[in-house]
């Protein structure tokens, strides 16, 4: 058993590297930042001990230098590398560099992320774990022809997806040949730009489907076990919007099953470290296997809430050789957490990404609620990067308390200075389908109507108009002895 | 002489402010509110009459942005002299809706076009849209090339004005 790092970079930004080092921090680990200059003055560079700035083409292309990470390692003498997520997370290339420079990757290896990170192997790989796969083609698909002849096989509807694709890029949905032969064309064309691989296949499409995902823990000794699932079935254009765990669609036995399988998957390919299983529950209880994410996921605070276990930290330690000391008996699930992914991002007006400078911030604390975030008070939200600025989360004894407690922490995330979906999220969580736990993934798009934003009501345009007036300089131009104010604290009960 | 000021795409309402001390009046579309606004806790407390709200405030020029009643306001303030001095925003130019990368130009200038053909495709985090002309009309100018990056508001095509154009 080797001993813990002693310092670690984090290959990442925004709130998942200040959430890293903050568990990096607990642990007595020194953390290093790396940074493209648009985020030089951001929280992440703050929360580190030491930053390296990063150069790049593109902001993104910065963060995707592996020489210029590798290099950062060796000047700071970091010995391992978390690299979050999205970014090199599953970048197996990254996982080599850094070993071939000695320096640990804190996650799995290149194997599993190889195997695991291509649609049409992964998928060959579950079956032969036992996991049950979706009636679908067995490889790519050669050519439109052929996309139609087993679309037809399967029956329609049919989902064309691309074997390198994610987030729904490259997926098209096809409800008959003609359509099957656009959606081809289409998915073939957006996976060939996006990742210079145009492989499409073709599986069977749920109407209903609630997306449930199997967290995954595995050290380099051999004990695999689960942490329960997550529910993400509130997501918009494939993107996730709001996650929970437990799923209010699971029971025991469920869960004892999907872990399970989850669980065979990850010994199949010789996985180390936290992973995800996603997989998708059909109305009638049974369940197949999407893919399996090879990272850490953005919405792993849902379970470190539930379970009271800090994924990050057994990341860590699994890195270091150090083996799980605890069994699956010990995993226990305590009470209902529900996170929201807060997104720069008009919600009224189509879902336009919102830019803007960040001129107050206030995040809401309280019993049971957690943000992750990575702003700061007068940052520039730029387009640069994903949209996504904080996650609000709020644990509950039952779910209706996490609801309960997640729409206050949410009526309470002050972001002014740009645009923010988090009203959008509120209305969300106060439907009554959601509160019933009837959710799947087409929920957002099915209740579009409900979900938009009422008019405000006339006393609260009132009191809104009268203060926006007392607040604006425009009036106290004209006057003779002009009251700013920061001036009228004086006026104190 | 009252400002306007708007919520939102909402009327616009005619308000004044009378200042006395550290209270005030506001005339709202005529009618007038005792009110005062005072830093409390991290934030700001309107009283309107007798009502009092917690708030938090951003003025950003005539830009004010509000959190209250769990959620944020963008408001506007509007000057009726200036306004009657410059030009209001036309439909001749197709603008870009949120910041992102030219992916397609299908037009030149000198193409007509109909209402909701496809001008340009742009890319803007991770998805694609469609920019659509807005009414029938012939292409005057356009400012994007194929992988040219542009901010929100951003000029994309521009339709020649309606009375100069040939039909």
């Amino acid at each position: 058993m080797s001993a813990l790092p002693e310092k670690v970079l984090v290959a990442n930004r925004g709130e998942i590297a200040v959430r890293i080092m903050r568990t990096l921090r607990r642990m007595g680990i020194a953390s290093v930042a790396v940074y493209h200059r648009e985020d030089a003055g951001g929280r992440a560079v703050r929360e580190a001990d030491e930053a390296v700035e990063l150069f790049g083409d593109t902001p993104v292309g910065a963060y995707l230098d592996i020489e210029a990470i590798v290099e950062a390692c060796r000047s700071t003498g970091a010995t391992a590398v978390h690299p979050g997520f999205g970014f090199l997370s599953e970048n197996a290339a990254f996982a080599e560099a850094l070993a071939a420079a000695e320096i640990t990757f804190i996650g799995p290896p290149p194997s599993a992320m190889r195997s695991m990170g291509d649609k049409i192997e992964s998928k060959r790989l579950a079956a032969q774990a036992g996991v049950p796969t979706l009636p679908g083609s067995p490889d790519a698909v050669a050519d439109v022809d052929e996309a139609v002849q087993i679309a037809e096989q399967i029956g329609f509807p049919v989902l064309l997806k691309a074997s390198a694709g994610g987030g729904g890029k490259g997926m098209r949905i096809a409800n008959d040949a003609a359509e099957c032969r656009e959606a081809f064309e289409r998915a073939s064309a957006e996976a060939a730009a996006s990742f210079g691989d145009g492989r499409v296949f073709v599986e069977r499409f749920i109407g209903r489907p609630r997306h449930v995902e199997v967290q995954v823990l595995a050290d380099a000794h051999g004990t695999v076990l689960h942490l329960g699932e997550r529910e993400c079935s509130i997501q918009r254009r494939y993107q996730k919007v709001i996650e929970e765990c437990p799923s209010p669609a699971i029971d025991p036995e469920t869960r004892e099953a999907m872990g399970a399988t989850a669980v065979a998957l990850a010994v199949a390919v010789g996985y180390v470290s936290a992973g995800t299983v996603e997989m998708i529950l059909d109305e009638d209880g049974s369940f197949y296997f999407l893919e399996m994410n090879t990272r850490l996921q953005v919405e792993h605070p849902v379970t470190e809430l539930v379970t009271g276990i800090d994924i990050v930290a057994e990341q860590v330690r699994i890195a270091a050789g150090e083996p799980l000391d605890y069994g699956q008996a010990d995993v226990r699930m305590d009470g209902w957490a529900i996170e929201a992914r807060v997104y720069a991002e008009d919600a009224d007006h189509g879902f336009v990404p919102a830019i803007g400078r960040l001129g107050l911030v206030r995040f809401p604390a309280g019993d049971g609620v957690r943000v992750d975030h990575g702003v700061v008070e007068g940052q520039q939200v730029s387009a640069s990067f994903d949209p996504m600025i904080a996650k609000v989360a709020a644990h509950g004894a039952t779910r209706a308390e996490a609801i309960a407690r997640l729409r206050d922490a949410l009526r309470r995330t002050v972001l002014l200075g740009t645009v923010t979906n988090t009203a959008y999220l509120e209305r969300v969580l106060a439907h009554p389908d959601f509160g019933a736990g009837a959710t799947h993934t087409n929920f957002l798009a099915q209740h579009a109507d409900a979900l938009a934003a009422p008019p405000p009501p006339e006393d609260v345009e009132r009191c809104l108009v009268a203060a926006a007036a007392l607040a604006s300089p425009r009036f106290d131009a004209r006057l003779a002895a002009p009251e700013p104010l920061a001036s009228m604290g004086g006026w104190r009960n | 002489m009252a400002f306007e000021i708007t919520l939102g795409e909402g009327n616009a309402h005619a308000v004044d402010v009378a200042r006395h001390g550290g209270r005030a009046t506001v005339t709202i579309d005529g009618r007038d509110h005792h009110a005062a606004l005072r830093p409390a806790g991290d934030g700001y407390e309107l009283t309107l009459e007798d009502r009092t709200e917690p708030l938090w405030i951003v003025v950003d020029g005539d830009q004010v942005l509000v959190h209250a009643f769990g959620r944020s306001w963008a408001l506007a303030i509007v000057d009726p002299v200036e306004r009657s001095r410059g030009g209001g925003p036309s439909d001749d130019v197709a603008a870009a809706p949120m910041p992102g990368t030219v992916i397609r130009v299908d037009v030149a200038p000198g193409a007509a076009v109909s209402a909701g053909q496809v001008l340009v495709v742009i890319e803007s985090m991770k998805m694609q849209s469609e920019i659509t002309a807005v009414r029938d009309g012939v292409v005057e100018q356009v400012f994007v090339a194929v992988d040219a990056t542009f901010d929100r508001g951003a000029p994309l095509v521009a339709l020649a004005p309606l009375d100069t154009e040939e039909e």
